[in-house]
């Protein structure tokens, strides 16, 4: 029999079901084949138009045994390059590498890792884990590692947590070496390199109910990582002297005189000169404040915020492309068009954001938003060259009827200069519809966003970008999604496939089973920043195919 | 090639597996940070939904979870609105939730705790939902408007009432 034959066997055969005694275990599985198409054919070579092209196939797999108090999990990585070499002059190349000298691969063209191990006990007093876990505190201002998958991000906690909570009572003490992932779900991997382990230490205690009150204390210390190390040479860092320590507190009342209350205060010390510069101040602080009242038909978000010297905690992550805190930026996160959550979040930063939500009827909500900040930092990533106000009205709204359901914002944001240079604009529109196209279902996702730099030196020329999709779905087992985007960005690092600056795909969705999709795209993405869940990357453009299948059995 | 072809295939198989398992239990916060269990809501029929405040399409489904929940609350079916909003966008979860007028009970999963035992790739939105039993006894992800009808139908065949 074929493998193709085995493989159709497979698909029809009955439901496995896992009969494990008392236990259970819990498997899910991302897999993805993807043919990269290069943009160029290779300097003497254009009789073979393909011969840069190259296959990859990238795995996940987690795996969750449950048995009793006990939880037991895993996510295994797996990566390997097709058509990755070719003969020039009779030297065989390697077109792309897997991993870097620092990683070790068996096998050549592969990798495979055990990324995430943890075991968890729950008992009476509370839950002990160890392995790789998240952690974050009050807002994520003294430390937020957690999951981001969107943006194929993930950089767990090795070490070892535990959480007691007694009556109203709460602690929760986290220790460990960051452990970020190495092979990459949604974007090309080659060159993958070991981790930098990064010493994190803290601890938070919580007492809840006092009266309407919540209060919380919380302090987390650094020892980052200057080079990357095997596991086993990560202990060698509590030898050495730490780099941060950042201690702070939350304040919550819940209701008080109707409404909501928070506040979060944190002082940052900075004891290593790679963090505070040599003539920086050693000492950093932030605080953060929002409230939130119900008045009838309105509710109104008030959010308030005051860092200084706080972001230099991620001087390090940063290069690894993480955030290892990042607290509210306050701001939409569409116009991050800067370094990561910088252009919100600066070592030098005050502003504040209201927003109100208007239920004036059943099905419609607008809503109103503006922010403003006032941006001191100058040079480093965050490359202004005089101190900023930054001014930013959106208004949305949410329309929810029977037939047609909609998401749609748009804004302004203006970072006026205070050099007499004028402003960066940044005009943005988001809509999202769902609607019947006759006997189908049709969803339309739009943004578009305009970008014009005013008269400042240190930055490009004016562009637009907009990102379409059209996905009609004729039952519930089939879905066509059609893909357009525009960028006439003279920097992008991509090419459109239709035009300079339109790229167009395809992609077929079949919802196989109840929790299994098998996903085949063909076509072309720009490059360009995305930013899900507060955090930001700059993300590579894509053309060729793909072929995904997700599933959890 | 054909190796990967295989392992689709076996993958396609076992994600035609449909068996009940018991639902893991996991503590959370709800949104006056009290301590909310999912083995609080043992003998009834409880509906986990995943969502975040940027979630477009988790928007659009609550609307019909909260019809649901309004409908069948008395009859034993539970919402357990899920937020994964993370630390940093915490404060925008319950004037969303207030200013919607949901009364379905919501908790927030800011370190992904929960949405790791049952979700690990962390789609959204992602619906599970649990017999009176405690055992998971369906998984949903993604919301197109229509899918409300086929959660109704089976949220009723587990309480055993008709529309």
């Amino acid at each position: 029999m074929s493998s193709a034959a085995v493989a159709l066997f497979l698909a029809g055969a009955p439901g496995l079901a896992m009969d494990l005694g008392e236990g259970s275990l819990g498997v899910s599985e991302d897999l993805e084949v993807r043919y990269f198409r290069a943009e160029e054919p290779l300097e003497g070579f254009e009789d073979q138009p393909n011969l840069l092209d190259y296959m990859e196939e990238v795995s996940r797999t987690n795996l969750l045994w449950l048995q009793g108090p006990w939880t037991i999990g895993a996510q295994v990585d797996q990566l390997a390059l097709m058509l990755n070499r070719y003969y020039l002059d009779d030297v065989l190349i390697y077109e792309h590498e897997p991993v870097t000298t620092g990683l070790r691969s068996p096998i050549p063209d592969a990798y495979v890792t055990l990324e995430k191990l943890w075991v968890g006990r729950q008992t009476r007093w509370g839950d002990v884990q160890v392995g790789d876990g998240y952690v974050s505190f009050g807002r994520g201002l003294a430390v937020n590692l957690v999951r981001n998958t969107d943006i194929d991000l993930d950089t767990s906690l090795r070490g070892a947590q535990a959480g007691v909570s007694q009556g109203d009572w709460e602690i929760t003490a986290a220790g460990g070496w960051t452990n970020q992932q190495q092979v990459q779900q949604d974007n090309p991997n080659y060159l993958l390199r070991p981790d930098r382990q990064t010493l994190v230490a803290g601890m938070r205690v919580d007492r809840f109910a006092l009266g309407p009150t919540n209060v919380g204390v919380h302090s987390v210390a650094y020892r980052f990582a200057r080079e990357a190390t095997d596991i086993w040479e990560a202990p060698a860092s509590l030898a050495d002297p730490l780099d941060m320590v950042v201690a702070g507190g939350t304040l919550e009342w819940i209701g008080l005189g109707g409404m909501d209350w928070f506040v979060e205060g944190d002082v940052f010390h900075h004891f290593n000169s790679d963090l505070h510069g040599g003539d920086a101040p050693t000492l950093g602080s932030a605080l953060y404040a929002s409230t939130a009242a119900y008045l009838g038909v309105a509710t109104v978000l008030v959010e308030a915020k005051r860092y200084e010297g706080t972001e230099r905690v991620n001087t390090f992550s940063s290069l690894e492309g993480y955030e290892i805190t990042s607290g509210p930026t306050l701001e939409y996160e569409r116009v991050i068009t800067e370094d990561s959550a910088a252009a919100v979040n600066s070592n030098d930063i005050a502003g504040g954001r209201v927003r109100v939500d208007l239920a004036i009827w059943e099905k419609i909500t607008p809503i109103l938003s503006v922010g403003v900040h006032r941006d001191n930092e100058l040079g480093g990533l965050h490359f202004n060259r005089a101190p900023e106000t930054i001014v930013h009205p959106v208004v949305g709204v949410e329309y929810f009827g029977d037939v047609i359901q909609c998401i749609a914002n748009g804004g302004v944001r203006q970072d006026l200069r205070d050099d007499g240079y004028g402003a960066d604009v940044l005009s943005h529109v988001d809509v999202a519809v769902d609607f019947p196209l006759g006997p189908w279902h049709g969803e339309l996702i739009v943004d578009a966003q305009r970008f014009a730099w005013g008269d400042n030196v240190n930055q490009q020329s004016d562009f637009s970008e907009s990102s379409t999709a059209l996905g009609i779905r004729p039952s519930e087992a089939w879905t066509l999604v059609l893909y357009n985007d525009y960028s006439d960005n003279p920097l992008i690092p991509s090419e459109g496939n239709l035009s300079e600056t339109q790229y167009g795909a395809l992609e077929l969705q079949a919802h196989l089973a109840e929790a299994t999709t098998l996903k085949a795209f063909y076509g072309a993405y720009k490059a360009g920043i995305r930013c899900a869940g507060g955090q930001c990357r700059n993300l590579p453009g894509f053309e060729g195919g793909r072929l995904s299948l997700t599933t959890t059995f | 090639m054909p190796r990967a072809l295989l392992l689709f295939g076996l993958l396609l198989g076992l994600g035609t597996a449909v068996h009940a398992e018991p639902a893991p239990d996991f503590q959370l916060r709800n949104l006056d940070n009290q301590p909310v269990k999912l083995s609080d809501y043992r003998g009834k029929v409880v509906l986990l939904d995943f969502w975040a405040t940027w979630c477009g399409p988790c928007k659009v489904a609550m609307p019909h979870l909260q019809k649901l929940y309004t409908e069948l609350g008395d009859q034993g079916f539970v919402v357990l609105s899920i937020s994964i909003d993370e630390a940093r966008t915490a404060s925008k979860v319950k004037p969303y939730i207030k200013s919607k007028r949901y009364t379905f009970p919501v908790v927030l999963d800011r370190e992904t705790a929960a949405i790791t035992l049952y979700n690990p790739q962390k789609v959204l939105p992602y619906a599970v939902l649990i017999d009176r039993e405690g055992q998971i006894v369906w998984r949903h992800s993604g919301y197109v408007p229509g899918d409300e009808k086929e959660i109704g139908d089976k949220v009723r065949a587990l309480l055993g009432s008709s529309e």
